[in-house]
């Protein structure tokens, strides 16, 4: 409550005061403050304009909004694709490659060390403001294959003024020709189209062509690109061995599958077999059925034969043959059983002894047939099998020699198979016989097609050398500075779209690829900490001798008012009202003065100095600085001045308040 | 005239007896090594209702004798009390508190704040007190009515007069209802006809508020408005008289 009673006591001194005190000691404590915060306020706004001046040259000039260069090796490979994929990225305006092909320029017997760029001119002026900086001729167009663009750092331009001439080619114009060493030592001459200059000594030592002009200059592919090429092929060797390991594992899941299919026509030829012995006297017929199944086991020895050959282009006629033997068989045994039918059915009704005979034969015919259709549903299951074992095997030209071998075995048996159609008997048993070899034979094709495969994948394996060793390969030869080849980047430079969060795009930058890095202005800005450094200690040594003097001024200014009324105080003091409402009305007082005087000092800096500076800029070695307000700078100010005010008017208003009120009136 | 409100601070209730009482009290001022004398042994009391009027020459001690008084001061030695209560060792933040609630004080020229108006400068004391800003400037109103200056209630120092500013002192003193009003020469650097208007409000309070004053006066026409008369001679007291005003 008591506090309360101090504030409002002081509050109402201090309004009264300021309203109807000494108009020109306020006027003048105003005045002082404007002037103060204007000082404090001026080297921050003019370090932060610098500071963006740097960062907007930086950008524009330099990095642009996200720079990309390689982790590995001087250049980023496949860059036109890749610059397609950035600019695809959403929150990306622009893009543009550029390729480092050069190191030194020179003119008659003037040479500058300078990074020699190839570039895109038409999405360069995309992303940088370089173009828009000609001090004379013009900028690169595309196709340009003998033009140069040089800064005024390189050039010189007679322009003897500029901090950089002395190491300039001096008095090299548009229309000269100049002599550029390339990356990989032999020189080119080129005819100079323009001069730029940003008024920023980092990018004005600058030199460009064009790609087109670079790509006549160089071979297709250098040598590091070469060992990447081969590099590549190297993986996709290792590759193309691992799906051939594959592949024969697929082949001896096929062979499995003839073994199989070996087995049901085992079965077949054993029931052809007990058909056969029951056949003795009608066996023309039936031996032209055997026939048949002889042709159809010789089709299978020919489908064998195929697979021998190469399985990749006999698996669909391996398995034809053998189906249409057996179902030819099966059609002439039947027929066979329809001739006899017919014969029987002439047979006069006293039915003689050779109809009986013959019917009987017409029944066996009829058996015959059914074993030769079964024997042709297996070889056709066979066949299937075999293709698959042929489709499996088609991958793998290495994997042949076995089943050529196997095939061999497969021919020999069904040649044994041929033999034994003389007998119906012996053949069918030299039919078990090859079928038993041919499954021999398609186990060794299974055996061998895993042998293969294993062969296969322990090759894969050590294919090509190690990614550790490849690195240093290819640093040993960016170290010697091979040129990049065509379609290569040194570094590409992205503008984020405007209102674009800068953190995303380079997010999904990053997910494009894996060996390049991104890196924003801020972190290729190093070159200007320094700068930044020395203005930040600049900044911090003038604000505080500036609020120092802010002080002192509010202290001598309080002190001179409080003297003129040191009698008034004596008397309130004596009239009962506190010493802290006095206080506490001097201190309001400076407040409210500094806080106009901020105020004031703020209108005058932004609406008469900003803009008289917009008009007429500093000219900095960095470029032309206007002011530039920064909010949160502004704030601080604004705070730290008004509570250095408090405090310098609370000084000499506790000293007053101290006083004996006897020496306050009377002394 | 309405009665003034006893004032908002509690302070100690007042003793039967005298307003004011000194006790001995000597006040020896030291001007670097040098000490010079200005009061010895003075002892008076004041009873409710007395306007007492201390007279001497100039160098007698009799504004150094109303600093102890009223509290503005502290003695070399001797003693103060107030309504009863000792008041010379209270440290300046009680004093201070005192001479807001219980004194009132019209000093002898420029006792008003500039940059107040008459009525601001008059209820400023009111306010310290944490009345109410439409409570203090409707007493301000009244007093100023009561020194004949309702009409001047808005005007700056500068735009009055010595005698209206004296009579603005008092009515400021008048304030928070002080159970003494001292007044330090107020007619000094008045002319006699603004002295004398001065001299008549004091006695005219005195007389129908019954407030207790102590003035001084080296103008030995002052003494027909006291009621008691208090000589002093080279820091001593002389004489003390109570007279018919």
């Amino acid at each position: 409550m008591t506090r309360f009673r101090r504030t409002r006591v002081a509050l109402f001194l201090a309004v009264r005061s300021l309203a109807r005190g000494n108009a020109s000691i306020t006027l003048m404590s105003v005045a002082m403050l404007t002037a103060i915060f204007i000082s404090v306020m001026f080297l921050p706004s003019l370090i932060a304009g610098a500071t963006d001046g740097l960062n907007k040259q930086v950008v524009g000039t330099l990095t642009g909004d996200l720079s990309i260069t390689p982790t590995t090796g001087s250049a980023i490979h496949d860059g036109t694709a890749y610059l397609a994929q950035i600019r695809g990225t959403a929150g990306v305006e622009a893009a543009t490659g550029m390729r480092r092909v050069g190191n030194e320029v020179s003119h008659g017997a003037e040479s500058v060390a300078v990074g020699v760029d190839a570039i895109e001119p038409v999405s360069y002026a995309a992303v940088f403001t370089t173009p828009q900086h000609l001090i004379e001729g013009a900028f690169l167009t595309p196709g340009d294959k003998d033009g140069i663009v040089l800064g005024i750092g390189v050039a010189g331009a007679d322009q003897t003024r500029q901090r950089t001439y002395g190491s300039s080619l001096k008095t090299v114009h548009t229309g000269d020709k100049v002599d550029v060493t390339l990356a990989g030592g032999q020189s080119h001459t080129f005819v100079v189209r323009g001069v730029y200059q940003n008024n920023f000594p980092l990018s004005d030592q600058g030199a460009f062509i064009t790609l087109d002009a670079a790509d006549s200059l160089v071979s297709d592919t250098d040598i590091s690109e070469q060992l990447r090429t081969t590099f590549d092929a190297l993986d996709k060797l290792t590759a193309t061995l691992r799906t051939a390991s594959g592949t024969s594992a697929s082949l001896a899941t096929g062979a499995g599958g003839v073994a199989s299919a070996l087995d049901t026509l085992t079965s077949s030829a054993s029931a052809l077999a007990s058909s056969a012995s029951s056949v003795d006297a009608g066996a023309d017929r039936l031996a032209s059925s055997a026939a048949a199944v002889a042709s159809s086991a010789s089709s299978l020895a020919a489908a064998g034969q195929s697979l021998a050959d190469g399985l990749q282009k006999t698996s669909t006629t391996l398995g034809k043959p053998a189906v249409a033997g057996a179902t030819g068989s099966a059609t002439a045994a039947a027929t066979a059983a329809q001739d006899a039918a017919a014969l029987v059915a002439t047979c006069p009704p006293s039915t003689p002894a050779y109809c009986v005979t013959v019917g009987h034969h017409a029944t066996l015919s009829k058996d015959a047939a059914t074993s030769a259709a079964a024997s042709a549903k297996a070889t056709a299951t066979l066949a299937g099998a075999v293709t698959k074992a042929a489709a499996s095997a088609a991958t793998l030209a290495s994997g042949l020699a076995q089943l050529a071998t196997a095939t061999s075995s497969l021919s020999t048996a069904a040649t044994s198979l041929a033999q034994g159609t003389s007998g119906v008997a012996s053949g069918a048993a030299g039919l078990a016989t090859a079928t038993d070899e041919v499954r021999a034979s398609a186990q060794k094709v299974a055996s061998g097609a895993d042998s293969l495969a294993a062969a296969l994948a322990k090759g894969a394996d050590v294919t090509g050398p190690t990614k550790a060793d490849r690195d240093s390969t290819l640093a040993k030869l960016d170290a010697l500075g091979t040129p990049p080849g065509k379609d290569s980047f040194t570094r590409i430079v992205v503008t984020a779209a405007p209102g674009a969060d800068d953190a995303q795009v380079q997010t999904q930058l990053a997910a494009l690829r894996s060996d390049v890095q991104l890196q924003s202005p801020a972190q290729l800005a190093a070159a200007i900490q320094d700068q930044l450094d020395t203005f930040e200690l600049i900044d911090r040594i003038m604000r505080v001798m500036s609020l120092l003097v802010a002080a002192i001024t509010v202290i001598i200014i309080t002190y001179v008012d409080l003297a003129n009324r040191r009698r008034q105080i004596g008397i309130e003091r004596a009239i009962g009202i506190r010493s802290a409402a006095i206080v506490g009305s001097y201190v309001i007082k400076s407040i409210v003065t500094a806080a106009v005087g901020t105020v004031v000092g703020y209108l005058l800096f932004r609406f008469v100095l900003v803009p008289v500076v917009d008009q007429h800029p500093f000219q900095f070695p960095s470029g032309p600085v206007t002011l530039l307000i920064v909010p949160e700078v502004t704030r601080s100010n604004v705070v730290i001045l008004i509570v250095v005010a408090a405090v310098a008017a609370l000084i000499p208003a506790v000293r007053t308040v101290r006083m004996r009120i006897l020496d306050a009136i009377w002394g | 005239m309405a009665h003034l409100s006893p004032a908002a601070q509690p302070v100690p209730a007042p003793e039967p007896g005298a307003a004011i009482r000194a006790e001995a009290v000597s006040k020896v001022y030291r001007l670097g090594a040098v000490e010079v004398p200005a009061l010895f042994d003075v002892s008076l009391a004041v009873d409710p209702g007395e306007m007492v009027c201390i007279m001497g020459k100039s160098g007698s001690g009799k504004s150094t004798l109303l600093r102890q008084l009223g509290l503005i001061d502290l003695p070399t030695s001797g003693r103060i009390h107030l309504e009863g209560h000792e008041v010379t060792g209270l440290p300046e933040s009680r004093r201070a508190r005192l001479r807001l609630d219980r004194l009132g004080y019209v000093f002898q020229e420029y006792a008003l704040i500039a940059a107040l108006t008459a009525a601001e400068n008059v209820y400023l004391p009111a306010l310290m007190q944490g009345q109410r800003r439409s409570q203090c400037r409707a007493r301000a109103t009244e007093l100023l009515a009561q020194v004949e200056l309702a009409d001047r209630m808005d005007h700056r120092p500068k735009e009055l007069s010595g005698g209206e500013q004296q009579r603005v002192a008092i009515a400021r003193a008048l304030v928070n209802g002080p159970v003494i009003v001292f007044a330090d020469e107020p007619t000094a650097n008045l002319d006699s006809i603004s002295g004398r208007a001065v001299m008549e409000t004091l006695a005219r309070l005195n007389r129908e508020l019954g407030i207790t004053v102590v003035f001084v006066s080296h103008d030995p026409d002052d003494r027909r408005w006291a009621t008691r008369l208090v000589a002093l001679r080279d820091g001593r007291l002389e004489s003390d008289e109570r007279v018919a005003p």
